[in-house]
This record gives C-alpha cells, sequence and structure tokens, in this order.
C-alpha cells in the first residue's frame, strides 16, 4: 500500500510539486499524468525516497518513509529515465551490485533468472556502455525487479523500448499483486493498465479517479489540445 | 558492512578498468613534485627544509583533484539517483566512497613517496619508513574524509571545479599543519615528538569522519 498525504518538493522558491494526496491499495495500478514540467517524475523520485519532501508524508507499506527510510526503500522498485547502469561493468556486474546493496541472498542466482527473463542472459558479461537503449531500457526493469519489490515506479518506461522489452514490462503489468504506479505519455498502454489516474499539472493535482473513455481527453484535463 | 563492501568493489573495479581517477591524481603528484624540484633548485638544505611541506602541498592539492572524481561513476546514466533509491543509509554511502578514496590516495602515495625521497634526498629506511606509513596514511584519511564530503556536496553545482578547492582547503588546513609538522621530525628523527603530531592527526581525522558521517544524508540528498 502507498499513501501520499499533502505532499509537496520545491526547489529554492518554487513549487516542483504540491498538494498531492493518493491512496494506493495492495496490487493497485495507477497511471500518472501531465504534459512535460508537470512533476510527475518529482513524484516519482519523492516515493523511490530519492530525493526529501518540502512537506506532507508517505507512508510505503504501511511504514512511515521519513521515520524508516531504508525499510520504505527497499519496498521500492523504480525505472527512471535514465538506466541507473554503471558504463564500465558488465551487466551481470551491476545487476549483482544492486543486488549486493538490497541485501538479496545468493544475487547471483537471482540475476541470472532475470536476465533470462528480460531476454538477455546473452548479454550478461558485456559492458554496459554496449547495450542499446532498448536493452538497457530491460536491464533496467530487471534491475527494479531484482529485491521483489511490492510497490513499482515506472516514469516513461514504454519510451525507447523495443518490442521484447515492451512484451516484458506487459508481463509485469499483466501480474497481480503488486502495486504500480506508472507515467507514460503512451495513453492506451497506460490506460490498458490501469484502474485510476492522477492528472497533474504545473505540479498540482487537476484529476484523480478512473481513466476517462476517450485517454484523448486526458489531454483536454491539462488544457492542451491534440 | 555489506553495502560498503559492494560500493568499494564497484569503485575498485570501474577504477580498475579505466585508470581515469589513478592516472589524473597520480599524473598530477608526479608533476607537482618534479615542478617543486626544479623550482627548489639543487641545494640539499634547501631541499630538506621544504621537502615536508612541498609533499603535503602535493598531497593536499591532489586530494582535491581526487575528490572531484569521488563521483565520477555516479555521473552517468543516473546512477546516483539509483543509488540514493537503495535502502542503504547516506552514511554508508559516505562511507563506502570514502574508502575507495582512501584507497586510491594511498596507492597514489606509496609509489610517489619513494620518488619524493630519491629527488628530495631524504631516506626512507627503517623507522622512518613505518613512521612515514602512518603518518600518510593518517593525512590521507583526513583529506579523503573532508575531501568526499564536499565532493557530494557540490554534485549539483555548476562551478563544481572550482568550488571545491575553495571549500577542501580551509577546512584542510588542521590535516596539513599536523602532517607537514609529523612529516618534519619524521625525516629528522624526532620521532618522539612526532608521535604528539600523530595522535593530533588522528583527533582531526575521527572528528572529521564523524561529522562528515552525520551530516552527509543532508549534503547528498536534494
Amino acid at each position: 500500500m502507498v499513501e501520499v498525504q499533502g505532499l509537496g518538493k520545491r526547489y529554492g522558491w518554487t513549487w516542483a510539486l504540491r498538494g498531492v494526496d493518493l491512496r494506493m491499495d495492495p496490487g493497485e495500478k495507477v497511471l500518472v499524468f501531465g504534459p512535460n514540467g508537470a512533476g510527475k517524475t518529482t513524484l516519482f523520485k519523492l516515493i523511490a525516497g530519492i530525493v526529501r519532501p518540502s512537506e506532507g508524508r508517505i507512508r510505503i507499506g504501511g511504514m512511515d518513509a521519513d521515520g524508516n527510510p531504508e525499510a520504505a526503500r527497499r519496498q521500492v522498485g523504480f525505472v527512471g529515465h535514465r538506466p541507473f547502469l554503471y558504463d564500465d561493468l558488465t551487466v551481470r556486474e551491476n545487476l549483482r551490485f544492486y543486488g549486493e546493496l538490497y541485501g538479496i541472498p545468493k544475487p547471483s542466482l537471482r540475476v541470472d533468472a532475470l536476465l533470462e527473463w528480460v531476454g538477455l542472459r546473452h548479454a550478461a558479461d558485456l559492458p554496459a556502455r554496449a547495450l542499446s537503449q532498448g536493452m538497457a531500457q530491460r536491464i533496467s526493469v530487471a534491475r527494479a525487479l531484482l529485491h521483489d519489490p511490492s510497490v513499482l515506479l515506472l516514469d516513461e518506461p514504454f519510451s525507447g523500448v523495443d518490442p521484447q522489452g515492451r512484451a516484458v514490462l506487459e508481463g509485469v503489468l499483466e501480474e497481480e499483486g503488486r502495486t504500480v504506479l506508472m507515467a507514460t505519455h503512451d495513453l492506451r498502454s497506460g490506460v490498458i493498465w490501469t484502474k485510476r489516474v492522477l492528472v497533474l499539472v504545473r505540479g498540482r493535482p487537476k484529476y484523480l479517479g478512473p481513466p476517462p473513455r476517450d485517454p484523448e481527453d486526458l489531454w483536454r484535463m491539462c488544457g492542451e489540445h491534440r | 558492512m555489506r553495502s560498503i563492501w559492494a560500493l568499494l568493489w564497484k569503485d575498485i573495479t570501474i577504477e580498475w578498468r579505466t585508470r581515469e581517477g589513478l592516472a589524473s591524481v597520480g599524473g598530477f603528484c608526479l608533476a607537482t613534485l618534479l615542478i617543486f624540484y626544479f623550482a627548489l633548485g639543487p641545494e640539499p638544505e634547501r631541499m630538506e627544509e621544504a621537502g615536508p611541506g612541498v609533499l603535503w602541498a602535493t598531497y593536499v592539492l591532489a586530494g582535491v583533484v581526487g575528490a572531484g572524481r569521488a563521483f565520477a561513476s555516479e555521473e552517468r546514466n543516473g546512477c546516483l539517483e539509483g543509488l540514493l533509491s537503495a535502502p542503504v543509509g547516506r552514511g554508508t554511502i559516505y562511507l563506502g566512497k570514502f574508502s575507495a578514496g582512501l584507497l586510491r590516495m594511498l596507492a597514489v602515495e606509496g609509489f610517489t613517496l619513494p620518488l619524493f625521497a630519491v629527488l628530495y634526498g631524504f631516506s626512507l629506511q627503517g623507522r622512518v619508513l613505518q613512521l612515514s606509513g602512518v603518518v600518510l596514511t593518517l593525512g590521507a584519511v583526513g583529506l579523503v574524509a573532508v575531501g568526499t564530503l564536499f565532493s557530494g556536496l557540490t554534485l549539483r553545482a555548476r562551478a563544481r571545479e572550482a568550488l571545491l578547492p575553495v571549500l577542501i582547503l580551509p577546512i584542510a588546513v588542521p590535516i596539513v599543519i599536523g602532517a607537514v609538522e609529523a612529516s618534519r621530525l619524521v625525516f629528522s628523527g624526532g620521532w618522539e615528538e612526532a608521535v604528539r603530531w600523530v595522535r593530533l592527526l588522528g583527533a582531526f581525522d575521527i572528528t572529521f569522519l564523524a561529522i562528515a558521517w552525520m551530516v552527509f544524508e543532508y549534503v547528498i540528498e536534494e
């Protein structure tokens, strides 16, 4: 379960995000939608524990993220805009490194299983710098799932993804039981997999509810016509 | 502890493959020692007098160069965000980075000290070598502790390269004074007196490390 109350983040005098309230039940999937600069990535970074809120609170799995930051982060997997991979380590070394940070017992077995699952076992010993964008995105998904998190944050997961990567992501979204918060401009994919939409405009929540019948209406909610 | 080892292993592996940090810090040390050698001239008395100061001026400036590279691997592909989203305390990240920086600094000191001894006419035999090792290690601990902290602080700053020396050098003054005095006494045989400076260096190191470990959380997070 993810619970966000009055969440806000300020950089200098500018509020990147303010007044966000969201409660996600276990296994629920929510789409975060908004134009560029709406505060979507800030919301993800706050829930992932990468940045500290300026106001409000976050509870993950019933735990206060401010009081138990490490325990809260342990429950979250994050696929961001960038792959978080070290260019000079191999794919396997990258995943093993993250496995160690997450305290996974026998990380090698888990790494091999995930590489198999994302269809990149053959690339395990390649340096991360040799990966295509699509391959890096698939490894990024594997990294986020290494510790089998109960909450998964997907920030624009379909951008630059190859067909195999899309299949991997769809497999993740099909799974029951994992709470997923996803931001995407790929409205068809976003609306198919989620039951609720949070629309953000200029850092403020504009709508929280079921997706509209015509996904393009989401753009209209943001004041943009496409 | 497992996370500190993982961070250390990751930084050492990357350093071993790229040798970027060792090449820049080591190259800088060699160049500085040679420049001072030619600037001070061949008189043995002057070399002996200026030697410890030259040695530590070299290591302090090398420490600044090294601090600039402390988070180099995290600056690509959003790896810092990957690190911050992991369930590891910020203090643990600091200690992992500090350990990697310390190893690099000790490696550089290990190969530049004999060169310094040859160029500046100091003997490194017996107890001098042992005590020099202690002083060099303690000096490196202090410099890397401060350098790693400020490297994290300036990670998102625009004029980072300009800011780092401005921040590190004033804070490192007590370490430099202690290290220069201890080295001077070790090289001249005043071992008993050197122990006082060594203790002082140790006290500075513990203080700097403890403060840096405690405040790193506020330094690294946006």
